[in-house]
């Protein structure tokens, strides 16, 4: 990439050789960002601008509903913030769920992907990959829907197959997996697994073409078992996807909201309230929408993760 | 004159952002000048910051209902298009009504009436900020007191009258007389106190008859006072409305709660969220899983709507403490005029004709297969229909006895008091009381003293002003 | 979460689906293991099945007669006659669930046009052309994949659209849905264009082509996998988005299909459980059809680059 740029640059500057630095640099700009703009547009207009003017807000009492006009009130919110022990509550919620996710979003996809690359018969490839894909195509909310469905008590197949064919639970004793403090988070990871199957296996299985075969064969002749040509070969090759997934799910773990107003709403006693429905809730739910507190909680969140992710990088960083 | 300098400075200290907006409704009732005009005082000396949504388009009559209304009842929009007028599903996620407030402070509305008012839930909040009027002034002669009077009472604030009731929803208790019949249980009539009604639940689940003996909707407003009120109606704070959780009549409900939980659904404690599916409860009751429940009467009638045979459902009065009061709890899902709506002749037209339209009540009785809705058996409240059914019942009503008993249990139900914090007031002290219930708090007193301190302090942190009142 | 997030950047150069083939056939596995290549099948299979099965079940609840809708045995006691009778009462007597239909088509189509021309323009710039502050622009987009936008931004996403009057106008989501699309739209093409070679831009330069006409004219062709990928993943995402639609909508005729589904009083009045799982069924099927039409040029696309970033 970068000789190509190099070359772009180089004839661009052959093209016009005896302007002045600051019209070179100025053409440039004109000739270019007009390729940028749209994209430009969205990223400041809607992703940029609303981050600050939620940072703005963060620091007034604004209510949304009151109708006054906000008040600043400088670090008030943030100290609310820190000393709000529902947001922390909701804080150790999220991760105690990160925690449970991240492993098996990785692992799982990891397993398939290697089991995946090594199928030789073209057709069940083909329909190994699309079945496991099919997911990534239902939209969001249906996916929660449904699993909320499977995971009812008095409709969902799961406790039927539990309770009525396989006799393990009775009626009363039945998992609640939605309800019960110490399933709801693995119910929730297990519908995310499923959900992101298909498409983490795809990394993964990339990563796994872009390993020379050669390898393998060389390991082969010198006797290795699959298992030590795993830990040797693929495990090691694989391991930047892995470390960058870490980051990434990490990430969207944290933030989480969607699953959790769907199958829990705004019940404050459930584990499914975790900062960011609360923030949520603040800024959107009842009362008279302390967008200005909700905001302020916002940030606190998306500092914190933001330190986490940077402490990830620097941890993962390559040491090559 | 001098009247008038105050109103003008009753406008700057609004405008100044000196005082909010109930201290200028305070200031505003103190001069004498009727809620909606304070209201549109209020609304004009405020800052806007919101845009107008949508605006009324003048000449085309709207109104709106909340989307399970319009999904239990087909009526509401044939009538709306028999009276000419177009019936939209209200934007009220989770009972919320944000939306007619930030118009109203527009100084515009989008529809005329927005048919879904809880009174207890959502008029103070509307009427507090403008966005809806009096009935009275738009109403025909004798309309008003034609209303049976409790669910006027109930429907007005300040003395004024502002949510047109509709639907009657009392709660009762209900069951299953196939299950009952199998558990030796009498399927005539409820059990007449707690303590019978405690030991035929554990008949139930000790028969075998079904898994589960008894089971409620742990929100409040359809479990806590229900049952508080079969002891004692006496329990709201006379100042703030709110509900009094440490009231010797709330513990004692929460003790006879407490004795159900064993008998009880599993997921009890955790209802869905309010708009994303059914709550346990009435999924149970539609699995036909449980003896007997108790709720507002549409939920029985809707979730027995699709068992093999719905005429098992069995209904009568709450039971009550020995020397409790035997009350139960009821409201009415009224319409409220919206202050800037433009047509209030053709909003007063429509909910004149669907109160008194049979086939809106012949359907929510009995249900209408074309239309592929059940039997809700919401009940109107016209006192000149129920005379007009007494002296000729048309079918549906002669054949369903329980409508009369239902409607005339009217006289023992009370609405519960009104608060300007809606469904949050609830939602707050919920979290707390059912500590009670789940184990977690061992003591029944404490955890509605925290349940109360809860709502008391949410109540402070939305309602109560820091400005000092002025007399 | 997982399509609308991130296509993570790791080592090594994308392969095409020949040369995968040919190192496959090149290479022969010990044949003697005939237990490992059961168990290899075995293992996929359970998670195919676990991904179909949930998905029958619901087609087989849309089926069920309503009284069976309330028990959870998986086979019902009675089909509703006629079969598809569900399907039917959801077409015919929901027209507010075929108006939300429609918002989302629209909105998802709008939102499919402007990402991918966002992306095609900014992956060329970022790539192919002398762009000043490339380094800066790319890594304000990398930064903007680890800040939870979704969440912290809503409030400030809200007023935006409140400001600019775009409150419960569905076509309106174009914006904020196109914004969380932009990053990794552009990291797709961006690695789409990279494995294009500079040569052939170059050539076409000489030839007096301006940038715009080498983009539509030669360099397009050789993309088109790759904006198949971008077509699907901003499509995907704007066809599910739940939260900012619940958000910044109201009215219930402005209201998306996810949105719908989501909040839907499920149970209560004609709404009942087997005509829910129908509408469900119909929910899910367009973007189905999309994938099953675009499959071939989708992972032919993903292995051309699109998931290097």
């Amino acid at each position: 990439m970068a000789t190509v740029q190099a070359t772009a640059t180089r004839a661009t500057l052959d093209a016009r050789p005896t302007r002045p630095a600051w019209v070179r640099s100025l053409w440039s700009f004109a000739r270019t960002y007009p390729y940028l703009l749209p994209a430009i547009v969205f990223f400041v207009g809607w992703q940029v601008l609303p981050i600050v003017s939620a940072a703005r807000l963060s620091f007034t009492d604004d209510r949304f509903l009151d109708q006054l006009s906000a008040n600043f009130i400088g670090l008030d919110n943030y100290r609310r913030v820190i000393r709000d022990e529902l947001f922390w509550r909701g804080v150790l919620r999220a991760f105690t769920f990160t925690c449970i996710f991240v492993p098996g979003m990785i692992l799982i996809p990891m397993l398939i992907a290697v089991l995946l690359d090594r199928v030789e018969n073209g057709f069940l490839s083909t329909f190994y990959r699309i079945v496991l894909l099919i997911p990534s195509m239902i939209p969001a909310p249906l996916i929660i829907i449904l699993w909320v469905w499977l995971y009812n008590n008095y409709i969902g197949p799961i406790n039927f197959i539990l309770v009525d064919v396989l006799g393990i639970y009775d009626i009363r004793s039945q998992p609640q997996w939605l309800v019960d403090p110490k399933l709801t988070f693995l119910s929730i990871a297990v519908m995310e697994w499923w959900w992101g199957l298909g498409y983490h296996t795809m990394f993964f299985l990339a990563g796994l073409a872009a390993i020379p075969k050669d390898l393998f064969a060389a390991a082969r002749i010198d006797g290795a078992s699959e298992w030590r040509m795993f830990w040797s070969i693929t495990w090691f090759r694989l391991l930047p996807i892995i470390l960058v997934l870490m980051v990434v799910r990490f990430g969207s773990a944290m933030a989480v909201i969607d699953e959790y107003i769907i199958a829990g709403g705004f019940d404050r006693s459930r584990s499914t309230y975790t900062w960011t429905v609360y923030m949520y809730d603040t800024a959107f739910g009842g009362g008279d929408q302390f967008r200005g507190y909700a905001a302020a909680i916002g940030w606190v969140g998306a500092l914190m993760m933001l330190i986490v992710v940077c402490f990830m990088f620097w941890l993962f960083r390559s040491r090559d | 004159m001098a009247e008038n300098t105050q109103v003008r400075q009753l406008f700057q200290d609004a405008l100044s952002g000196k005082i909010d907006r109930r201290e200028v409704f305070k200031r505003g009732v103190a001069l004498g000048l009727s809620g909606s005009v304070v209201g549109m005082l209020a609304l004009s000396a405020m800052p806007t910051g919101l845009r107008r949504a949508m605006a009324a388009e003048e000449g085309k009559p709207v109104g709106n209902a909340q989307p399970w209304m319009l999904n239990l009842h087909p009526s509401f929009r044939r009538v709306g298009d028999a009276v000419g007028i177009e019936i939209e599903e209200a934007p009220t996620t989770n009972f919320s009504f944000d939306r007619f407030i930030a118009e109203a402070n527009e100084q515009t509305s989008t529809w005329d009436f927005y048919a879904g008012v809880t009174p207890f839930l959502e008029m103070i909040s509307l009427v507090e900020t403008g966005t809806i009027e009096p009935w009275s002034p738009h109403l025909p002669a004798g309309l008003q007191e034609d209303l049976a009077p409790a669910t006027v009472e109930e429907g007005s604030y300040n003395g004024e009258f502002y949510v047109w009731p509709l639907l009657l929803d009392i709660n009762v208790m209900m069951w299953n007389s196939g299950i009952l019949q199998k558990a030796g249980l009498d399927t005539t009539t409820a059990p007449a106190t707690w303590d019978d009604q405690i030991a035929a639940a554990q008949q139930v689940v000790d028969s075998g008859a079904a898994p589960y003996g008894i089971v409620f909707d742990v929100r409040d407003w359809r479990s806590l006072i229900p049952v508080t009120h079969s002891i004692s109606t006496d329990v709201y704070d006379p100042e703030t409305g709110l509900f009094q959780y440490t009231s010797e009549a709330a513990v004692q409900a929460l003790e006879i709660l407490k004795r159900m939980m064993p008998l009880t659904i599993p997921d009890v404690l955790n209802p869905t969220p309010v708009n994303t599916t059914v709550s346990p409860d009435e999924q149970a009751f539609a699995a036909e899983q449980v003896g007997y429940y108790f709720k507002y009467q549409n939920a029985g009638f809707q979730f027995s709507a699709n068992w093999p045979d719905p005429s098992l459902i069995g209904l009568g009065a709450l039971p009550k403490t020995p020397d409790g009061v035997g009350g139960t709890v009821f409201w009415d899902t009224g319409a409220v005029l919206l202050t800037h709506g433009a047509n209030k002749a053709k909003a007063v037209e429509y909910m004149q004709t669907i109160s008194a339209d049979e086939q809106m009540w012949r359907d929510s009785i009995t249900g209408n297969p074309d239309e592929g809705t059940v039997p809700v058996g919401q009940l109107p409240v016209l006192q000149s229909l129920w005379a007009q059914w007494e002296t000729s019942p048309p079918d549906f009503i002669a054949a369903n006895p329980w409508t009369k008993s239902v409607f005339e249990s009217l006289g023992n139900a009370s609405a519960i008091a009104p608060t300007p914090l809606a469904v949050l007031q609830f939602d707050t002290a919920r979290t707390e009381w059912i500590k009670y219930l789940s184990g977690e708090e061992p003591d029944a007193r404490v955890a509605m003293q925290k349940a109360q301190d809860a709502a008391r302090a949410v109540y402070d942190q939305n309602v109560t002003t820091t400005a000092t009142p002025t007399a | 979460m997982a399509t609308s997030n991130v296509a993570p950047s790791f080592q090594g150069s994308p392969v095409s689906q020949r040369s995968v083939r040919e190192i496959a056939d090149a290479w022969q596995p010990r044949r003697s293991i005939r237990w490992g290549l059961i168990a290899r099948h075995s293992i996929l299979m359970l998670f195919s099945l676990s991904v179909l099965l949930p998905l029958a079940w619901v087609v087989i609840r849309s089926l069920v007669s309503l009284p069976d809708g309330t028990q959870n045995e998986i086979l019902p006691q009675n089909w509703v006659s006629p079969l598809f009778e569900h399907y039917q009462w959801v077409l015919e007597k929901r027209p507010d669930v075929r108006a939300n239909f429609w918002n989302s088509v629209l909105v998802a189509c709008l939102t499919v046009v402007a990402s991918t021309i966002t992306a095609v323009l900014g992956g060329y710039a970022l790539v192919h052309l002398p762009t000043p502050f490339k380094g800066v622009i790319s890594a304000a987009l990398v930064a903007s994949l680890f800040f939870p936008t979704r969440v912290t931004a809503i409030t400030g996403i809200f007023e935006i659209q409140d400001r600019l009057g775009f409150i419960n106008k569905t076509w309106a989501l174009v914006f904020p849905y196109t914004a969380l699309n932009v990053a990794i739209c552009i990291f797709i093409m961006r690695g789409v264009f990279q494995g294009v070679s500079s040569e052939i831009l170059q050539a076409a330069h000489v030839d007096g082509a301006s940038s715009l006409r080498t983009l539509i004219g030669i360099v397009l062709p050789i993309i088109k996998n790759g904006v198949v990928v971008v077509i699907i993943v901003s499509f995907v995402a704007a066809w599910g988005e739940f939260l900012l639609a619940l958000t910044l909508m109201n009215d219930a005729d402005q209201r998306t299909l996810p949105v719908f589904i989501g909040t839907v009083t499920g149970g209560v009045g004609g709404l009942l459980w087997p005509r829910i799982a129908a509408l469900y069924i119909m929910a899910i099927l367009p973007g189905l059809v999309v994938f099953a039409v675009a499959q071939r040029w989708y992972t032919k696309g993903l292995q051309e680059g699109a998931l290097k970033a």
